[in-house]
């Protein structure tokens, strides 16, 4: 048909348009997501079937248990390797593979008794001998095992690990499924370490030692078996049919997209490619948590990080301890928060609140900026903030992470430490860049620290980080470089103890040494917002372990009862309402 | 080489009056949008920053076109984005074809005289230059240097981007050099240097203006590029590529993050494109 448009309408139309877009610009926009496809049935019974389909942001470079160690690694971990024990839906440590777990009067010798009937994935029954080839894997001088020093406690760790012993002589084998395990000292962190995947009992095809083919292949007690992995592309899990918890798993499959961008993973999520999802942006977060169409489908998981700013005691001029306490006066916490609002909280201490809650009178860094100015005045660097004299003369490097909240952080640190008078200059590297730099000695004097929780117990936010035996002149895990004999004292005694009230009293005094001396400004915990489709069912957030979906069931008439057609258009994500309902 | 006729041309070309205008426009920007909006473009307004739900601030009286992530005034920051973008595409074109005019006057003068050798290093010189990836050369210099101040960005952009015109400058000098006046000149004993720049640099000014106009849109592209990859000057600096990056990850909420940034970009390319080509229409002889 020919067109009847005349010029004038052209024109008008073109103007109609540029108003549209000048008024985008300008008003900004209301945005909204699609509600959800399917629908949660309330009467829907678990049971077998489906493929859960999610993914990751990052790729996954291993999953051998004895080496893999990241957030992404240890949530697969999690469904491939059952270990002696793990934590119940409350985050208390309960058996897994071991029927029962015996400890000593002293503390020093663990006996666990394991359950009989438990296949691996190659179809072997597990054994006592299988538990201590593993161990003894991870903890071999040529595995690249993260944390072996978690272990050091057990008896013939140290000559085991140097590789002056073939075996390790704390692990003792008592019967097919019985072992016992002494150590040199009570360690109240005993059977945390336990928990993590490094000790998972793994099929004979692991070896003695670590092979990094195994990671390719990898084979152990957990509910689902690897049947596809392929690197940066897709981690596909099948059920292990011979799990020993009789009808679960209940999925048949788990599907993890790699390497996808979180902007992706929201709009897959949205047309119903992916099931769960984690990985939101802020905005997407808060678009989705308004959506009332999704409420009830997504919750926040437990933060058990802590994250803020170190600063290298060993180097000028965080050697001078008042310029480390104006520092951590200085910041603002609740706006540092405020720039992601629910997935960043304020976090004055240490220690994340779900491992010890605050109570009035917990020590913790606070918001003081007179107290700030005073302490620069006493670091011998006064500063007038009305005039904007004085303070330290020299810019200071800050380290942080390309494309993370650290360098956001770090530009609202910027402003606080203006106030007193100090100047920090931001230099955004790589992640391997960032470990390397900040782990080295009298390398960075300032730079962002951030710790996730590797078990919820208070040991694992002061050993680490913050003890003189984690200080290194390379791979230094201790970035402040912060030795102080008292706190390295509390430390130990509060690992020796068995009592939780005098655990937590020496761990409160830790946070007192750490508030007072400033190596680290704690200012914030992050956590993420994970959402799922109405018919998954049978998943929470856990409180210790990431993405523990093993429960998870999909109710498949659900998924087809959709909430709106499939393929049917979708809500724009983007509604001009101000923009374009004005000129309708 | 301008004159009252390239003149005409010139405001006659309506692209080139549409492209002059967009630059004026850009420029008066970059001049008083800081004043305009009266924040600091690097300092957050946690009081007035969100709305009562959380969300970024909207277009209000206090903030003109909003706030982004870090709830700066996204006013202030695109005017200073402006600046620095302004500044870097002005200086780093300046050396670019000060560069490019010296290597290739020097060149095409030696072309077919017993300094040719010099002529054929400098070319050389050239051939490896433009075989390398523009982008990536700029990026692993930027990476090499590793702390990004204004300076390397302008060294960076400025020395990695003078071999297109140097070879177009050397073939311009090597017409000039053979006409006659030339060598009326040197009959009359003038020295090279007083030649090429006397009688030669004239004559070739006229391409050296219009790459130069194109170069600025080049330039102005660069710095955003390597601001988007992080590889530009360092936060909080406001710059069109680094808001551009910011901004994407609140594009659905609030895409005027990303809107504004990639608006300006394209008008102000277009803004100096435009003038180049104008240019180049009103000092081409042939055209009237």
């Amino acid at each position: 048909m020919r067109s009847t448009r005349t010029k004038t309408d052209v024109a008008s139309r073109g103007g109609q348009w540029a108003v549209r877009c000048l008024l985008l610009l300008l008003l900004g926009c209301e945005a909204k997501v699609s509600p959800p496809l399917g629908v949660r049935r309330g009467d829907a019974t678990a049971a077998r079937g489906g493929t859960l389909r999610t993914a990751f942001f990052t790729d996954v470079r291993s999953l051998d248990a004895a080496t893999a160690f990241d957030t992404a690694s240890a949530a697969i971990e999690s469904l491939i390797y059952d270990r002696l024990v793990t934590y119940d839906a409350h985050g208390v440590i309960v058996p897994q593979l071991a029927e029962s777990v015996d400890p000593s009067a002293d503390g020093k010798r663990y006996t666990f008794t394991l359950r009989r009937g438990v296949l691996l994935h190659d179809g072997a029954e597990l054994t006592a001998d299988d538990v201590k080839r593993s161990i003894e894997r991870s903890l071999h001088v040529k595995t690249p095992c993260p944390v072996p020093s978690y272990y050091e406690r057990i008896v013939g760790y140290a000559a085991y690990h140097d590789g002056k012993t073939a075996s390790l002589e704390g692990v003792r084998i008592s019967g097919s499924h019985a072992l016992t395990i002494d150590l040199t000292e009570p360690d109240a962190t005993f059977l945390h370490v336990m928990a993590l995947p490094i000790v998972a009992p793994l099929c004979k095809s692991a070896g003695k030692v670590y092979d990094r083919t195994f990671s390719s292949k990898p084979c152990g007690a957990g509910p689902f078996k690897v049947d596809r992995y392929e690197n940066g592309q897709i981690i596909r899990l099948v059920r292990h049919d011979g799990y020993w918890q009789k009808g679960k798993p209940y999925l048949d499959a788990i599907e993890w997209s790699l390497g996808m961008q979180s902007f992706t993973q929201r709009f897959k999520f949205e047309r119903g490619d992916l099931d769960y999802m984690r990985e939101f942006s802020e905005a997407d977060s808060t678009l989705f948590r308004k959506s009332p169409a999704w409420q009830g489908h997504g919750e926040w998981e437990p933060s058990l990080t802590t994250a803020g700013s170190f600063m290298n005691t060993e180097m000028p001029p965080f050697d001078n301890r008042h310029l480390r306490r104006a520092v951590s006066f200085a910041i603002n916490r609740e706006q540092v928060a405020s720039v992601r609002p629910g997935h960043v909280q304020a976090q004055a201490k240490l220690v994340p609140e779900i491992i010890i809650p605050s109570e009035p009178g917990y020590p913790a860094q606070t918001f003081d900026r007179e107290q700030a100015l005073r302490e620069m005045a006493l670091a011998g660097y006064p500063y007038d903030p009305v005039r904007r004299t004085g303070g330290y003369p020299h810019e200071i490097p800050y380290l942080a992470i390309i494309d993370s909240y650290s360098g956001q952080a770090a530009e609202v640190y910027k402003q606080h430490l203006e106030q007193i008078g100090i100047r920090i200059r931001i230099q955004l590297v790589g992640w391997p860049t960032f470990l390397a730099k900040s782990s080295r000695r009298n390398t960075v004097a300032m730079g962002f620290s951030g710790w996730h929780a590797d078990f919820p117990d208070p040991s694992t936010f002061f050993e680490p980080i913050l003890s003189s035996g984690a200080i290194q002149d390379e791979e230094s895990q201790n970035a402040a470089f912060f030795s102080n004999a008292e706190l390295d004292d509390i430390l130990v005694r509060a690992r020796r103890s068995a009592n939780r009230g005098e655990r937590l009293a020496l761990y409160r005094q830790a946070e007192a040494i750490v508030a007072r001396e400033a190596p680290w400004a704690t200012v914030y915990g992050y956590r993420y917002f994970e959402l799922w489709q109405p018919y998954v069912h049978g998943y929470r957030p856990h409180p210790v372990l990431t993405q523990y979906i093993r429960d998870a069931w999909i109710d498949r008439d659900g998924r087809k009862l959709s909430g709106r057609a499939r393929g049917a258009r979708r809500a724009p994500t983007t509604t001009l309402a101000l923009a374009l309902g004005g000129l309708r | 080489m301008w004159d009252d006729r390239a003149t005409r041309r010139f405001f006659a070309n309506k692209g080139a009056s549409v492209g002059l205008v967009l630059v004026a426009l850009l420029l008066l920007f970059a001049i008083l949008g800081p004043l305009l909006s009266g924040h600091h473009p690097d300092h957050s307004d946690f009081e007035q920053g969100r709305d009562a739900l959380g969300q970024l601030a909207g277009s209000s009286a206090r903030h003109w076109l909003g706030v982004d992530h870090l709830m700066r005034d996204l006013l202030s920051r695109l005017a200073h984005g402006a600046r620095v973008s302004l500044l870097v595409a002005f200086v780093a074109t300046t050396i670019s074809i000060g560069m490019g005019a010296i290597v290739g006057l020097i060149a095409g003068y030696a072309e077919g005289t017993r300094a040719r050798s010099l002529d054929n290093a400098l070319m050389r010189l050239v051939d490896v230059g433009l075989s390398f990836p523009y982008l990536l050369l700029v990026m692993a210099i930027g990476a090499a240097v590793g702390e990004t101040t204004i300076l390397t960005i302008l060294l960076v952009l400025g020395l990695t981007s003078w071999f297109g015109t140097a070879r177009v400058i050397r073939s311009k000098t090597i017409q000039v050099r053979s006409l006659d006046f030339i060598a009326a000149s040197r009959a009359l004993g003038q020295s090279t240097p007083l030649i090429i720049l006397r009688h030669i640099l004239p004559n070739v000014a006229g391409p050296l203006i219009v790459i130069a106009s194109a170069s600025v849109a080049q330039m102005i592209i660069a710095e955003s590029v390597l601001s988007y990859l992080q590889v530009g000057l360092p936060p909080p600096t406001a710059t069109w590529g680094r808001m551009l990056q910011e901004g994407q990850r609140m594009y659905t909420a609030t895409p005027r993050l990303v809107v504004a940034p990639g608006v300006l970009i394209f008008l102000s390319v277009l803004g100096f494109n435009l003038v180049g080509e104008g240019l180049r229409d009103a000092l081409d002889p042939h055209e009237d």
